[in-house]
This record gives C-alpha cells, structure tokens and sequence, in this order.
C-alpha cells in the first residue's frame, strides 16, 4: 500500500480550497483508504455566458496500485473524487468509455422491510457536498492510463464590484507534481460585461464576438488556481438566454442569468410560448445574480421574451441555444420540489437531466457489473432468510409467525428486484442443505435424529426441484469453475481479467464467490507478499523502525497462513503461526513431506524435487497446517513440469531507408507458440539485442537495432535463442528483409 | 499472459554439477566390489500376503518379513506397485483423503487429534483404525471417535501405513522416517535395516579424512567409512537441506540451501561461520590449496585462514548471483544463470565473458570442469561445452546435445566423467564422448553428483547412492 496523506481520510472535503501541497484527485475503494490519483493531464474548456459558467474537463491519470479487486472484493467498487467549485452542479461524467449515470441511491436494493448489508459500496456513494464531487465507479483500470471527463455549471460568484470564475486547477492537479500537459480555454460570450482581467496575465483576444483567453504548458507546476474577474457593468445590461436547441415541436427549457447593476423590485419574465417561469428572488440588489428558468414553445432560437421590473425596466433576452439550460432549468425546478414529500418526482428529475439530488449519486458502473452486482446483493440478503426459512419447516415449523414473516421478507425482495419469492426459495434451497449438512449431515445414517430428520427433508425438496431443472449439469461445471476461481486466487499474480469473466458465469448461476471463507486467506496472501515486499525494501535501507512494524504486520498477518513460492523456488515456504502443531506437504504422489518452523525467516520450510519422467502438466502439492487451536487450514500449491521446448517464427526487418545520420534501422520480432520468457537475437556482428514483449500482441517479441556501416547491402542472418519459462530452449534463424 | 509457475528448472538445478574439488584430502572409503545403497526408513505401503509374509514398499525398494525374517530389496516387486482393491468395514468401502474419512459415500470429520490427516485406515473388527499423521492411531466406532486405542512412541507418530496379521495379534505401522513398527503382546519394536544411509537422495558428494560424506535433499548428511553409515540432521548442522561440501585447511565446510555455511574440524561443528560477508548468502563454494571461495550475488570473497578479500565490485558481475566458482591455477572460473560464464584472470584482473556469442549452448552453468588443458563446461538444458585453452570458441558435442549435465569429475587416467538425469557419459582423453551405463539399472542412472576414488566412482542419485569400479563402468 501506497503511503497514505491525512487528507484522504477526510473523503477529500477540502478538495477545493484545502492545502494545495497534496494531490486532490483519490480514488477511494470500498473499506479502504483513499488512493491519490496522480493527474498527468488536465484539459479544460470554459464557457461563460451571462453569469453561468459551463466547465468541461478532461483529467488523465495514472492509477499507481496495480489495480482495485474484481467487482465483488472489498475495494472492487471505489469511489472517484475530485474536486468542483462549490455550487456547481455536474451534469456529465465519464471514465474511460463508461459514460457515468445518475442513479438512486440505493438503486438495487429498493427501501423494503431489510437493511442494506453494511458493507455495500454501490450504496455509501457519498453524496456530491460541498466542493467536492464523488461518484461510484467500476472499474478503474490500474494497468492503463485512466481518462476522466466531466462537466459542471455554474453560477458566477458575485459581489457588488463584480463576479468572479475561478478554475480549481491546485484542487484537480494538487502541487506536489507537475502536470504534463495543461490546456485551459476560457470564452466569455456575453459582452455586457465589458471589464475582464485574470491572475496569469493571459491576453484576451477576440473570435466570433467572444473574448477568449488560453493557457497551454507542458511539464507546468501549477501553482494557483485560473481567476477571471469581471467588473460590475455600470449600463444598463443586456441578458442572453440559454434555450434548449433542436426541439423544434416541442417544449423547450430556457434559462438565463445576469448581474443585476442596480436594485431591482417585482420582476418578471414574459413572451409569446412562454410558460412556467421559475424566479427564485422576486427582487434582488446591486451585484446580485438575477437567475430563472422557464419553458419556451416554439422554435428554438426565435424566443422573444422580456424581462420586466418596477421603474420601467424592460429587458429583452437574447436567444442562444445551448444544451446547458437543461440542467439549469432541472436543478432549479428539483430545488423547488423540495425534499421528501416529492422524492419520486425529484429522483426521475434528477436522472432524466443528469443532476444529482439528495437522492441521488453518481454512478460509472458497466451494465453488466451492475447487473451482477445486484444479484452478488440480492443474494447476500436473500439467502440466509431463505436458509432460515428452509430449516424452519424442515423443523416442522411451518405454520409459526416467524414463518409467516421470513416469507413476507422474501417477498419483499425478490419483489422489489424483479424475482418471484417461490422461484427463490428453491432456487436457493442448496444454501440450507449445505447448513444441515454441517448440522445434520454426519447423522443421517441414525434414524429419527433431528437432524436426520431435517437433512432428509431438505434432501427431498432439493432432489423434486432439481428435476425441474434444465441446467442439471450446471452442477457439475459449476463446482469445476468455483475450483479454478480459487486456484487462481492462490496464485502469487491472479489474472483479475480471466477471474472477472469466471466469477460472472458463476454468480449467474449461484451467487457471490465472496460468501467462501477463504476469502479471508486470499487476503492474508495478498497481504503478505505486500509485506514482504516492503520488507525487503526496508531492509536495504536499514530502516529498523519500519522494519520492527512491518515484523508486527507480518506476525499478525500470519494468523492465516499462505504460502510463497516463487519462480526458481525449489523449496517449500509456508508461513503459518510458529505454534502451529504441524506443517505438512503432501507431494502429487502422495509422499508427505514435514516442514520446520525457520525462526530467522518466519516461515516453515521444506525441500522437494520432481523425478525425471514426471509427464509434463499441472501438479498441485497440498499442504495441511494444524494450528495451536487444534483447527486445519489446506492450500493446494500448483506447479508445472514442462520440458517442451517453445517454438517461434522469426523475422528481420530492414528499414526502406536509412535514417538522417546514414544508419538503417533494423526491426528484429518473433512471434512465437506461446509461454516464452525471454528472446535474444544474435546478430553477425556480436552484437546480442534483447527482444522485449509487445505491448499489442502476447505472441510477440520485438527489438529495434541499428546495422553497422559495413553491413550495408549485405545479407543478414540472425539467430533468435527462446527460453521458456521453464529454461527450455530453440534457435531459430532468420535473413533479413527489406520491409515495404 | 497468464502467470504460470515452472519449478523443475530450479529443480534441476539443485542436483546440479557443483565446483571443482579441492585435492589435498585423503581419498574416500570405497567398496571393493559393485554396490547400491539406499535407505529402507521411509516406508510407502505395507501389503500382508495370505501366506502371512509382510512386504513393505520403501522409498528405495522394498523390505519383506517371511517367518519371521526381514530382508531388504533395492527394487521393490511390481506387485507393490498396483492399485489397492477398496477397502472394506463393515460391508461398506471406507477410503480416507486429506478432507477426512468417507464411509460408503457419507464423510466423517476428523477427530479433534493433532494429526494432520489420516494417512492410513486399518479394519479392525467393529472398529476402524484410523492414522492421524504426527499425532497417533484412532478409532472409529461408526458413530463416534475414540481417542488413541495403542499408544504409539514419539518415533512413530508420522504414520504413513497400517497392516494387521491375519489373526489381528500383530499390528504393523510404516513410517515417514522411522521404518517398520510392529505391535505385538502390548508392546511397539522398531525395525531399522541396518548398515544402510539414513536417506539415499544424494545432493553432493565429498571426501573427508578418509570416510564418504553425502548431502542428502532433506535429511542432513550421511557418512560411510570403514566403520559404517553414521547420520548428522538439523540438530548439529543449519538446516537439514546441505548442499555442498569443500574441505579447506584441514576442515570440512558445508553450505545449506539457506545460504549459511558450517564447519567441521574432526571433532566440532560451528553453525554458520561466515556470518559477516558483505553479501551475506552464500550461493556457491570452492577451495583449493591457498584460500577457500565464497560465490555471492555480484562477486566473490576469499578467505585464506586469517583475512578476507573480496572481488564484489566488478562492474559485469554486479546484479549476478555466482551459482558456480572454480579456481584454476592463479583464475578463477565463475558460473551463472542467466549471464553465462565468466574467466576471472588475476595477473591482468580482466574478466572474460562467454555465452552464446562464444558458441556456449546455454548461458544456465551448471558445472565446470578442468582436465588437463580442456575445460568442461556443463548447462542447464543444452548439453556440455568443450573448449581447449587458447581457443577463443566453445564447441558443443552432439552426442550431449539437449541434455541436462548435473555434474563434472576428471579421474586420474584423463577420464571427464559426465553426470545428467539420464545416466553417465565419459568424455576420454582422446576427446571422444561414450555412455557408460552398462553397470546402471534404468533406475540408477538419474545422476546428480559424482566423486572419483582411485578405484572407482561414487554416484549420488535420486533413487540411491552406488559405487562402481571403473572396470565396470562401460
């Protein structure tokens, strides 16, 4: 784990005017503390147009942990933060293609007679307050670059001297950094305010009637936020509305906004398709923003409407069609709902317009996931009142009130997610015969036990329902999947993408891999090797401190035991408790071997070797711990024998042309059958070029080299040396072409 | 691509050829004759014939009691070999797995004993005796376990067998380490071959005042001299895992796989006596008459009795675990993994790099060898590499070609002796290359250490520690 700042702690709340030394962009995982995302480019756009700002942004970044759990891990779902001026409402937000949504909070598991399980994360999306903005995201690749749009709007910040936009460029970037590449357009539209100036000094110019500044850097330390100051005007203003384009037929929304330049009393809006007016203040005083919304019938573009007040003031709008008055007319209309009394109506507002409510929060979650997240929680809350259930008329018990009740909460939820309470309750019957086989099982051979009674039952009910099941041997292949979900976890490096598909397959068919108890151990694995990563860093700089922390870390860690063993790595590491009783590892044939308790390194140790004629193949050894306690933890340990030497086809590229200072590039690339490690090329002239992996294609290793001048127009023959992984060995030779 | 674990490389590689021997030492004790020794301790199945003869199949062969005889074979019959028909109690198959016991289909939890698993099942009337390996024998009613119904000594506890008489009066226990238990009038009595090694999985092989010392895999050392087999474990040494053996000064250094090094003077053990190199592990040894050498990561440390020197800053080797060094007159040959060979020259203090480029198979060492004016070179996967000295290119010798090599000697005559996985080679001094297998049964010939004496070699195996006079070795 990265090390963490004070500041994310606090869900990044100060985000927009807090200390500028830290990076303000986190992503936080669900149970776990904040990560800094380092921001590399910030692209942003600015449109003012009266007193409304519309800031459109581009973040990239690049996310340093090696990547957040699979959808179903604790730290699966987090929630990205950054920053956002304090009023401004964001109306669009994207990471990477996942175009992010308003949804209801809460939104899978609809308020019904339970509690939402504590540790959902798609339910504690912190809500957008203040000045920061959060929203709920799924994935956020940690391999890749991540892009992150959004939009936001805004009213300008007034005072009677004038208003104030301000860029929160510290708060997105932070100042520890600099930023590669920062582009900032701002364009001010409205020429009714006539003085503008800013703190970079940035010269306005003019395009299409609109004052236009830009600030391009690259490799910039950002140092202070983007400030435009516009004066008060002094003449009487002109007023631009915003109309929503292109719905020509129908209703269109209208907003518009300006800086009142003296005191105005009774005011109101009025023109031919206008309708709804929304005007917040009736009267409003020098330097304050005069706002309001309505509904305009007609083709956009050709409202006329006017703006009057007491003492003859009579002011045009100006039609200008921009999508932006959407928003504005939505925000302004769910602040005039209320709260409670109109939750329905202010959800379905705040999700048609993209504006997030009390209800509401963002959400950047793939549909799929969604989906399968919803069933990973209907489960969880499901199946122990289906268990439960289930064991109560096993127990003959069927006509109690707490029955009667668990049906009624089974209803409930399998109502409000879509489902039918019968087709649930037998499709997860294997939860309560699994439950009475812990019970029950071992005494089904005594008669008229209990608990023979009741697994007798269970067995019954599930073998009827089982026949009306047309996926018979998806119990079969299920059980293969949940294996190969869990040996992946036990490897040093799980294929997160591989466990992603296999874990949806599984969960569609039977719920959440969460729920197995060794979960717990995947953890303790992870961990440790993080651990022992850090130990091994700290002792190269002798930090005794650190170290006597991370030993503290490792004995608390090693509650579970897991095992190491790395590439090369012919013994046996288990680290389990030093007062285990036994350490054993039982070999694929069968021989067991004992391990010993290694006080320098903390771990238990064994030797092992494999005999020549060993077919080649997976092999798992097993090992079995028995703990001070008297409890067994077993952890299979996967290796592979394989004596195949790898195979490839080689190529060597001659570039057309020679570079500017006389010498040709030579591309050397391999593509080959698959599980080589490493590729070296010998070339004629001695020299040995190391083949990298592509980047774009997993078979494929290339190299770029220069030839020597006396290899001009020569023939050249490379010899390309593959060592697999487990050091097998080919040569193969190839003759350069000139490529086309 | 997926992350996928290869371990045999690393497998092979602790049965690999290790550094030149130093030769001031007397020379190890030898049969006169053929011989194959292996260890009868670690027993795999016990199986009572109707004729009432007990045969145990042990890691090395098998052992028989006929009337009240044991005998010892170093090749177990095939019979011990096949499958186990089912076994029965109480009219129904009971099988036992690493989960627990199974009667018929149904599971039956382990008893709350320290074993790790049940490691063997015994019908014993109404009863089920069940192994609970490191802890004892159980019992099994049908309904409930009872706690241990024969109390087993301390030695016995890793059960990996169970066999009964055919009247039940005699119970017999074979064990991970500890051979053949029999129960009888109440009482256990151990049965040990004896005048075998305590194990036969032979690492290394050195000479040291007169006796033969081998390292074994996972259990120690085992020494032969006139007197007979002796076994030192983890009590006395760092670890039960030693990996290679050189004698320097008079005393006898042991590095282990944890990277420590021990010494012997003929009379006292000292744990880990180079605890203060800069590199700390120790990954490779050699000794010859003047300093005994220290391979490391990035260099090397001589030791000459009384101070250190070091050669740890030589810009190529930095980053380089040294897996082989050798001395050779004034030089030092040094072996790798992954960089190929060095040729360490002191008069210059120059460094020769070969690898693939010089015509070197593979750049994965796994011994070097000098003989005369050759130096042998053994790799990982890709055969030996021959060159003479003042050639400038290796030369690679078909008949090794993708072979693993696991160990070099030289004999008096000019003989290379070449070990791999798949038998023995001689590389004559006529240069021609001949396999010399004749004397090896199919199941000796997985060879991971040699050690010449002037009658004869030793051959330290996987399956078994043998010597074989040169006559023989054709």
């Amino acid at each position: 784990m990265k090390k963490l700042l004070p500041l994310m702690l606090m869900g990044g709340a100060c985000a927009f005017t807090g200390n500028a030394a830290h990076a303000q962009v986190f992503a936080k995982p669900a149970g776990a503390k904040a990560i800094p995302l380092r921001v590399q480019t910030l692209r942003a756009e600015v449109e003012i147009i009266g007193a409304v700002a519309i800031t459109n942004w581009t973040m990239t970044m690049s996310v340093e942990n090696i990547g957040f759990g699979s959808l179903y891990q604790e730290g699966g779902v987090c929630d990205f933060i950054c920053a956002r001026p304090r009023d401004a409402k964001v109306t669009a937000f994207s990471v990477g293609d996942l175009v992010g949504q308003v949804e209801e909070r809460g939104f899978i598991a609809p308020r019904v007679a339970f509690k939402a399980a504590p540790n959902d994360p798609l339910l504690r999306s912190g809500l957008n307050a203040g000045n920061s903005f959060r929203a709920t995201v799924y994935p956020l690749g940690g391999w890749e670059v991540a892009t992150v749009r959004g939009t936001w709007i805004q009213s300008l910040a007034t005072s009677r001297t004038g208003s104030t936009y301000s860029l929160p460029l510290l708060a997105l970037k932070g100042a520890t950094t600099r930023l590669k590449e920062l582009n900032v357009k701002v364009t001010a539209r409205d020429a009714a305010l006539p003085t503008l100036t800013n703190n970079y000094s940035l010269p306005l110019k003019t395009q299409n009637g609109a004052r236009v500044l830009s600030l391009s850097q690259k490799n910039y330390r950002v140092l202070r936020n983007l400030t435009l100051t516009f004066k008060t005007p002094k003449s009487r203003p002109s007023i631009t509305a915003l109309i929503t384009p292109d719905k020509k037929d129908a209703s269109s929304h209208f907003a518009f906004s300006f800086i009142a330049n003296r005191a105005l009393k009774n005011l109101s809006v009025s023109g031919t398709g206008i309708e709804g007016v929304m005007l917040p203040k009736k009267s409003v005083n020098m330097g304050e923003v005069v706002s309001g919304t309505g509904t305009y019938t007609g083709e956009a573009g050709k409202m006329q409407a006017t703006l009057t007040a007491d003492g003859g003031v009579n002011i045009s709008l100006k039609a200008l069609p921009n999508p932006t008055a959407d928003s504005l007319w939505a925000t302004q209309k769910i602040n005039s709902l209320g709260t409670a009394s109109n939750r329905s109506q202010i959800i379905a507002l705040s999700k048609q317009y993209s504006i997030v409510s009390p209800f509401t929060s963002w959400l950047a979650v793939g549909a799929e996931d969604r989906k399968i997240y919803r069933q990973v929680l209907v489960s969880s809350q499901l199946d122990p009142l289906v268990r439960e259930y289930w064991l109560k008329m096993a127990d003959g018990k069927g006509n109690t009130a707490r029955v009667a009740q668990l049906k009624k909460s089974i209803t409930q939820i399998s109502t409000a997610n879509g489902l039918t309470m019968q087709d649930e309750l037998y499709a997860r019957l294997g939860t309560a015969l699994n439950y009475a086989a812990v019970t029950g099982y071992f005494y089904r051979d005594t008669p008229k036990t209990p608990a023979q009674k009741r697994y007798a039952y269970l067995t019954k009910e599930q073998e009827e329902y089982l026949k009306t099941l047309p996926i018979k041997e998806e119990n079969g292949g299920l059980y293969a999947l949940r294996t190969k979900i869990m040996d992946e976890y036990r490897k040093p490096h799980p294929d997160f993408a591989q466990l992603r598909t296999w874990e949806r397959d599984f969960t569609q068919y039977y719920g959440s891999i969460v729920r197995d108890p060794r979960t717990s151990l995947w953890k303790a694995q992870f961990k440790a090797r993080e651990l022992e990563a850090q130990t091994t860093a700290a002792e190269k700089t002798n930090n005794a401190t650190q170290l006597a922390q991370l030993d503290k870390e490792r004995k608390i860690n090693s509650h579970n035991a897991y095992f190491v063993n790395g590439i090369g790595d012919p013994p046996i590491y288990v680290t389990a408790p030093a007062d285990a009783r036994q350490v054993v590892a039982i070999m694929p044939d069968g021989k067991i071997k004992t391990l010993d308790y290694n006080q320098n390194q903390k771990r238990w140790e064994g030797n092992y070797d494999v005999p020549v004629g060993t077919s080649d193949g997976d092999y798992k050894i097993q090992i079995l711990v028995v703990n001070a306690n008297g409890s067994r933890n077993r952890y299979a340990m996967p290796f592979r024998v394989d004596t195949k030497a790898p195979s490839g086809k080689g190529e060597v590229l001659l570039a057309p042309r020679a570079a500017t200072n006389g010498e040709r590039s030579l591309r050397l690339e391999v593509e080959h059958s698959g599980d080589v490690a490493v590729i070296t090329a010998l070339m004629p002239w001695g020299e040995k070029v190391s083949l990298l992996p592509s980047t774009i294609n997993a078979r494929s290793f290339f190299a770029l080299t220069r030839i020597p001048q006396e290899y001009e127009g020569k023939s050249i023959k490379v010899t390309y040396i593959l060592v697999d992984r487990a050091h097998n060995i080919t040569s193969i030779e190839a003759e350069s072409v000139t490529a086309q | 691509m997926r992350f996928r674990r290869f371990i045999l490389p690393s497998l092979l590689l602790l049965c690999v050829a290790r550094p030149q021997r130093a030769t001031a030492q007397a020379t190890a004790w030898s049969p006169p004759s053929p011989q194959t020794y292996s260890s009868s301790r670690e027993i795999d199945r016990l199986i009572v014939l109707p004729d009432g003869t007990l045969w145990a199949k042990t890691s090395g062969g098998a052992l028989r009691l006929q009337n009240g005889e044991w005998k010892k074979f170093n090749a177990a019959p095939a019979e011990l070999g096949a499958p186990l028909p089912p076994l029965k109690w109480r009219g129904q198959t009971v099988s036992a797995s690493i989960e627990g016991l199974a009667v018929g289909t149904r599971p039956v939890p382990l008893p709350n004993s320290s074993g790790t698993h049940i490691s063997a099942l015994l019908p014993r009337g109404s009863v089920l005796w069940a192994a609970l390996f490191g802890d004892g024998i159980w019992a099994w009613d049908g309904a409930k376990w009872s706690g241990p119904p024969l109390q087993l000594p301390d030695q016995a506890r890793e059960i990996t067998s169970l066999a009964q008489s055919a009247n039940g009066q005699l119970v017999w226990a074979g064990t991970r380490r500890q051979g053949v238990w029999q129960y009888s009038d109440g009482t256990w009595k151990q049965h040990l071959e004896p005048n075998e090694p305590f194990a036969h999985n032979i690492q290394y092989l050195q000479s040291y005042r007169g006796a033969l010392w081998g390292s074994t895999l996972e259990d120690g050392l085992v020494i032969r001299d006139a007197k007979g087999w002796q076994h030192i474990g983890k009590g006395t040494l760092s670890s039960n895992a030693p990996r290679q053996m050189v004698v320097f000064a008079g005393k006898l250094y042991v590095r282990h796989s944890n990277e420590v090094v021990d010494q012997f003077d003929g009379t006292t053990w000292k744990r880990n006596v180079f605890p203060t190199l800069p590199r700390k592990q120790i990954i490779s040894m050699a000794a010859d008459n003047k300093r005994l050498y220290l391979g490391q990561w990035g260099g090397w440390s001589e030791w000459d009795s009384k101070t250190f020197s070091h050669h740890l800053r030589i810009p190529e080797l930095q980053i380089v675990p040294l897996q082989h060094i050798v001395p050779d007159g004034n030089d030092v040959w040094l072996g790798t993994e992954n960089r190929g060979l060095f040729h360490w020259k002191r008069a210059t203090q120059t460094l020769e790099h070969s690898d693939e480029r010089n015509g070197l198979p593979d750049h994965w060492i796994t011994g070097i060898k000098r003989t005369g004016n050759t130096v042998f070179v053994g790799t990982f996967g890709s055969g030996l590499a021959i060159r003479n000295d003042g050639e400038k290119i290796w030369q690679a010798p078909t008949e090794l070609k993708q072979t693993g090599i696991t160990a070099l000697v030289s004999d008096s005559t000019g003989n290379t002796w070449i070990a791999t996985r798949y038998g023995l080679f001689c590389c004559t001094p006529q240069g021609q290359i001949q396999a010399r297998n004749a004397s090896l049964d199919p199941d000796e010939r997985e060879i991971q250490t040699l050690l010449p004496t002037p009658t004869g070699l030793w051959l330290g195996n996987r399956n078994n520690l043998l010597f074989r006079p040169y006559t023989v070795l054709k």
